[in-house]
């Protein structure tokens, strides 16, 4: 967010943060799709 | 899949009125804007008694803008994500509403779809809000609003997955305070160096505020006198 | 008194496997009301069969061998105490559980094959079945109505034929039993199912409520819809079935019209209560015709009662133990 309202969002400095944000979000949707079928059962 | 998508506009339809409807909830999605409101106070008092004066004040904005929007990011995707997802999921369970769904020929899939939509969008409208309490420009909305999708996403899939092992909302409550504090940690970061560095590979470190220490220097300005201090 | 029904041949006293009875005439369709046949003939096959079926539950063996079928516009019923396998067996049928050993069809197909399509032609209510709190009846029925593509016009329907249209805006937390039961049975008749499960629809309910229960179940009939019925008041059994399975401890010990089971069980005598004499016990036979007939002359008949067993009794009869 500091580097969006720096206008440095689209910039080399927003390539690490943005890395991380993507690579949690490819493990929580990893852990979902991995764990939904076993879940995905009513009580 | 028209089938599909006529369920999922009609759960979310529901999930969207019991949103408004359940008080818990409505009053989760309006703590964020509360912070705010609460932090617009407290950084004004503080700077009044350090002496600080409004063109001071003025010079600082966007460091104080960058750490209230920041806060607004990771709290309200910690509080609303999880509320509206983990919580939301596990009263359904305990109340026997999703069975009761799931015997309608709806599927796990489009219940999950629907929590989903229904709960980014009600980041973006609390992001949006705390945005213009927090009095950020304009040209600031448009990437703070991409950024709470973004940033809600790792949030909203690892509170499906604890929603739909929960049994009853008690359970739900003790699954989501990890998730919260996770969610708050970019918040942390801003008291040390070291803390923004974990705090920088946090779920919401990457989409939130960097840490102050790292950023000022980079640059001439000092930071505020009534900044919490490494 | 029960309604006349369509008497069955003798070889459907036992309980063994059924198969080639043509289906019961269709009766015109009440307005508003309209099972879905696809626009095929009505065809002769079972809805619903179970062949041989077996579930554990770790070492207990709650269904033991079931076998039974459902005719297309039948309401069959299960009856038994708590603990029988009524719910589990409605839970494997509707895919809930999945059974060990057996063979389960649905709509003539294994229910293993079953589509999304079948279960879109599908109801339930089960003993559990939960609305909305926060929101009002008509709420949750128009939730159920989309899910399923249906309209508001028949959601304003189904409310007025379940007499529900001047509560449609009570929220569902502050609805009574009755009246939530009421609205979950229409979020399962919605999109006019043509087979119905029900796990015990009246449980819990007031007399008037059963009543009105009873009421759209009959006219569902009526209109062509199969209803697999789970009870344990043999009373409703009798008023709603058309055949009639008695379980315990997952076996069938008895399937039949609840008619053929009550004059099967039922003792051979009658009851009257007298103005003075109190209750007196005959035998229904020649015998009693003279008594019959002198307390009738003197003005001391209350009341005359055939002595049909409940459930209790035929129980105790079929399994030599009490309920």
């Amino acid at each position: 967010m500091g580097l969006a309202i720096e206008g440095a969002l689209f910039t080399e400095a927003a390539v690490a943060p943005l890395i991380v944000t993507m690579a949690w979000i490819a493990a929580g949707a990893l852990m979902f799709a991995a764990l939904f079928r076993r879940l995905a059962r009513d009580n | 899949m028209n089938a599909t998508i006529r369920k999922v506009r009609a759960l979310a339809g529901k999930d969207f009125a019991d949103l408004i409807k359940n008080p818990t909830m409505f009053v989760v999605c309006l703590m964020p804007i509360g912070f705010m409101v609460l932090y617009r106070f407290v950084i004004g008092d503080a700077a009044t008694s350090a002496g600080v004066t409004m063109g001071e004040l003025a010079a600082a904005s966007e460091e104080i803008a960058t750490f209230m929007l920041g806060s607004s990011l990771c709290m309200t995707i910690g509080m609303v994500a999880t509320m509206i997802v983990l919580y939301g999921i596990a009263e359904e369970k305990e109340k026997h509403t999703l069975r009761t769904l799931m015997l309608a020929n709806v599927r796990a899939s489009e219940v999950v779809i629907s929590k989903s939509s229904v709960a980014l969008l009600a980041v973006t409208v609390v992001n949006a809000a705390c945005f213009f309490v927090a009095e950020g420009q304009l040209s600031w909305l448009a990437p703070y609003l991409a950024l709470g999708i973004v940033g809600a996403l790792p949030v909203v899939f690892v509170s499906l997955v604890l929603g739909l092992a929960c049994r009853d909302q008690m359970t739900a409550g003790f699954y989501s305070v990890p998730v919260l504090l996770v969610a708050l940690v970019p918040i942390f970061g801003m008291l040390g160096e070291g803390a923004a560095r974990i705090a920088s590979i946090s779920p919401l470190g990457g989409a939130s505020t960097s840490s102050w220490d790292s950023r000022s220097r980079a640059r001439s300005s000092p930071k505020p006198p009534w900044l919490p201090s490494s | 008194m029960t309604s006349a029904r369509p008497s069955l041949p003798a070889e459907q006293q036992n309980y063994s496997e059924q198969q080639g009875h043509g289906a019961p005439q269709r009766q015109p369709a009440p307005q508003g009301y309209v099972a879905h046949s696809h626009g095929a003939p009505i065809p002769t096959a079972p809805i619903l069969a179970m062949e041989g079926v077996c579930l554990s539950f770790g070492p207990k063996r709650v269904l033991d061998g079931l076998t039974f079928n459902v005719r297309r516009g039948e309401c069959f019923g299960f009856l038994g105490p708590s603990g029988a396998g009524k719910t589990t067996t409605i839970k494997l049928l509707t895919r809930q559980l999945t059974q060990d050993t057996g063979r389960i069809q649905l709509f003539g197909r294994p229910i293993e094959h079953a589509s999304n399509a079948d279960y879109d032609r599908i109801g339930i209510l089960s003993d559990t079945s939960a609305l909305y709190e926060r929101l009002s009846i008509e709420e949750n029925l128009r939730l159920y109505a989309s899910i399923r593509g249906r309209g508001q016009h028949d959601i304003d329907r189904l409310l007025e034929r379940m007499k529900l249209s001047d509560d449609r805006r009570t929220l569902i937390k502050n609805c009574s039993k009755g009246m939530r039961q009421r609205a979950a049975l229409l979020c399962a008749l919605v999109h006019a199912p043509e087979l119905l499960f029900l796990d015990e629809p009246t449980s819990g309910l007031d007399p008037a409520a059963r009543a009105e229960v009873h009421r759209m179940l009959s006219e569902l009939k009526r209109a062509g819809a199969t209803i697999f019925i789970t009870t344990h008041d043999m009373a409703e059994a009798e008023a709603l079935c058309d055949r009639l399975a008695i379980l315990d401890r997952g076996r069938i010990i008895a399937l039949d019209a609840p008619q053929s089971l009550s004059m099967k069980f039922a003792r051979n005598r009658i009851v009257i209560t007298t103005r003075t004499r109190g209750v007196l016990e005959l035998t229904r036979d020649a015998a009693a015709a003279d008594t019959v007939h002198d307390l009738l002359a003197a003005n001391e008949v209350l009341a005359i009662h055939s002595d049909e067993p409940n459930l209790e009794e035929v129980f105790l009869e079929l399994t030599g133990r009490s309920l």
